[in-house]
């Protein structure tokens, strides 16, 4: 591998390494604030790819359909929830925003229709309508599944998220069939920048991620509602004192998780071919950068994930069949360094 | 006029366990009732149950509504306020966002002055103000259970709930913190005081429960109970030994 090479497969590693950053920072924000694992985080991503490509071809995106079965599934599980609890507050905002979601979602379907036969359909125009389709699919998640069993452990809301995964997969197989497939680039070519040629797919990619987690931070900072997400992360029992529902917290950080979700999958789409089962792996190694963020920390969750986006294009360009096995490899010593550091912390906790 | 909280046949329970068992209690509006008692007899659990944490039966009449089935966060909304022994504040959140948290989802109609009542609890407890952008988590005991009752009352509570507010306290604080209390009664807040620290407790409550073993007491007037003997000898040590070293003179 010489330096050229080098340069080069480290732009390609950090253009993945930008999506699993961005994935990353979603398991972790749901995570946080839920205490789920949200393994069908990268199942968002894909549903996000595949319907970009059904767009593009002038489809009718299939996704419409799983919209709809969540949608009445988490009207019918509010609703039966609400009836045996006696609380029906909170119901009127979940069937209005079920609702909202599947005229809108209704609405982005009829996009091709919109485009003159043999045209290329407008890029602004397919990234809206796949944004309006797979966003609402967080929240709708969690109120099918995860909200009835909020306190319960994290092993168990662990295999809810399993099964959750397992349920998305098998209903997209039907839906977008087992072929792969990859979107039309969104830009091509590369601009020379004295020592490489820096691609400009990736300077858009970075330009647009810098703008989601940007916006993602101002959102959590400085808005109201962002501090009442932060609170509930920050301390569940003090967010209760003063109001706040656990249950609206856990919907809206759904939400920016499937939002987020949405915006890796138009990036993703034209830089590799999906599957529709390419969505688990994707998520593992958001994890592992999660991880690398010692399930805590933002910053260290991108860093760790841009890092492991490097290393997975040095070793497949090395030792391409064991691409996966090594990225995965080194989720082991970063583990390790992390325990014994986390060790070390209840030791001193202790001795205070 | 109606008593703000009202309770019978209440109880708490872990598991097979009573913490809290039978409880009649009546909180008048505008005074100040402690519920004084050994570690460990149900203090806790009581408050606790009553904001809607724990599981819990019998029947809660709050503002002259039905609770008995509330969730801690209605409760708040409400204006039924609990300032825990944890104090459960925002560690890494500035004091500041700490104190708009506590208002951020109150009563609507009370929203709209927030700016106006940040103002007051931050005359109130000025250390808190020198303060305002530093974490939650760098504040000194005393400072925190400033924020955890400041943060309390952004919400403009109906009925707040005090859990041990003098503990851990340096001595001048917890005179400090008992004249915050009688102050705030004094502008018509219900309070509901649960202290280890009977003899102060005594001083500034109408009226007061003892507890022993998860159930309560009678209620009494709390300068009567405070001259009750026996009340005196188990709860209110220090005092007993003092008139003791009095009568010897």
């Amino acid at each position: 591998m010489n330096v050229t090479i080098a340069l080069l497969l480290a732009q390609d590693g950090l253009s993945n390494g930008v999506i699993y950053a961005l994935l990353a920072i979603s398991i972790l924000l749901v995570f946080l604030i839920t205490r789920v694992l949200l393994v069908p985080q990268g199942e968002f991503v894909v549903l996000a790819a595949l319907t970009m490509v059904q767009l593009q071809k002038g489809a009718g995106p299939s996704v419409i359909w799983l919209l709809l079965a969540l949608a009445v599934t988490a009207a019918s599980m509010s609703s039966l929830r609400a009836w045996r609890t006696g609380e029906w507050r909170r119901l009127p905002a979940v069937l209005a925003f079920t609702l909202g979601a599947v005229l809108f979602g209704a609405a982005a379907s009829a996009t091709p229709l919109l485009t003159t036969a043999g045209a290329a359909p407008h890029f602004a125009l397919t990234t809206m309508a796949t944004l309006v389709l797979v966003a609402p699919l967080g929240p709708l998640l969690y109120w099918s599944a995860f909200e009835g069993i909020a306190r319960a452990s994290i092993l168990t809301l662990l295999f809810a998220a399993v099964a959750v995964h397992y349920v998305l997969q098998g209903s997209m197989l039907p839906l977008f069939g087992p072929e792969g497939f990859q979107a039309e680039a969104l830009i091509s070519g590369r601009v020379d920048v004295g020592f490489t040629r820096v691609s400009l797919q990736l300077l858009l990619l970075c330009a647009i991620f810098v703008a989601t987690v940007g916006a993602l931070w101002m959102f959590i900072g400085r808005t109201i509602a962002g501090k009442i997400l932060r609170a509930t992360a920050v301390n569940a029992r003090g967010a209760r004192i003063v109001g706040i529902r656990p249950e609206t917290s856990g919907a809206i950080a759904f939400g920016l998780a499937s939002l987020i979700g949405a915006v890796s999958g138009v990036l993703i789409a034209p830089l590799t071919t999906l599957y529709y089962d390419s969505g688990f792996l994707l998520a593992l190694k958001g994890f592992v950068g999660a991880v690398t963020g010692g399930l805590a920390s933002f910053p260290l969750a991108a860093a760790g994930s841009l890092l492991i986006g490097v290393l997975e294009a040095m070793f497949s360009f090395q030792f391409s069949a064991l691409k996966d096995s090594l990225v995965f490899a080194a989720l082991l010593p970063i583990l390790l360094i992390l325990s014994t550091r986390q060790l070390s912390d209840r030791d001193t906790e202790a001795e205070e | 006029m109606s008593p703000v909280l009202f309770t019978t046949e209440f109880e708490v329970r872990y598991g097979a366990n009573f913490a809290v068992r039978g409880v009649t209690l009546t909180v008048a509006r505008g005074e100040i009732t402690t519920i004084i008692g050994a570690n460990g007899a149900g203090k806790t659990s009581l408050l606790a149950g009553l904001a809607g944490f724990e599981r819990r039966r019998g029947l809660i009449q709050f503002d002259g509504r039905d609770i008995s089935r509330a969730s801690p966060e209605d409760n708040a909304r409400a204006g039924l306020i609990l300032v825990p022994e944890t104090r459960d504040l925002f560690a890494s959140m500035s004091v500041r966002d700490n104190l708009l948290l506590g208002a951020a989802l109150g009563r609507p109609r009370l929203r709209d002055d927030t700016a106006q009542q940040l103002e007051c609890v931050l005359t109130r407890f000025p250390p808190l103000a020198a303060r305002q952008q530093q974490h939650a988590g760098t504040l000194s005991g005393g400072e925190r259970q400033m924020l955890a009752l400041g943060r309390a009352l952004m919400g403009r509570p109906k009925l707040l709930m005090l859990d041990e507010p003098s503990l851990g306290l340096a001595p001048n604080l917890v005179q400090q913190m008992f004249k915050w209390i009688a102050a705030l009664k004094a502008e018509g807040t219900s309070i509901l005081l649960v202290e280890q620290n009977a003899r102060m407790a005594l001083t500034v409550a109408e009226h007061a429960y003892v507890m022993e073993h998860g159930q309560l007491s009678t209620r009494e007037r709390a300068g009567r109970l405070a001259a009750q003997g026996d009340i005196a000898a188990r709860y209110l040590g220090r005092r007993t030994r003092r008139a003791a070293t009095v009568e010897l003179k």
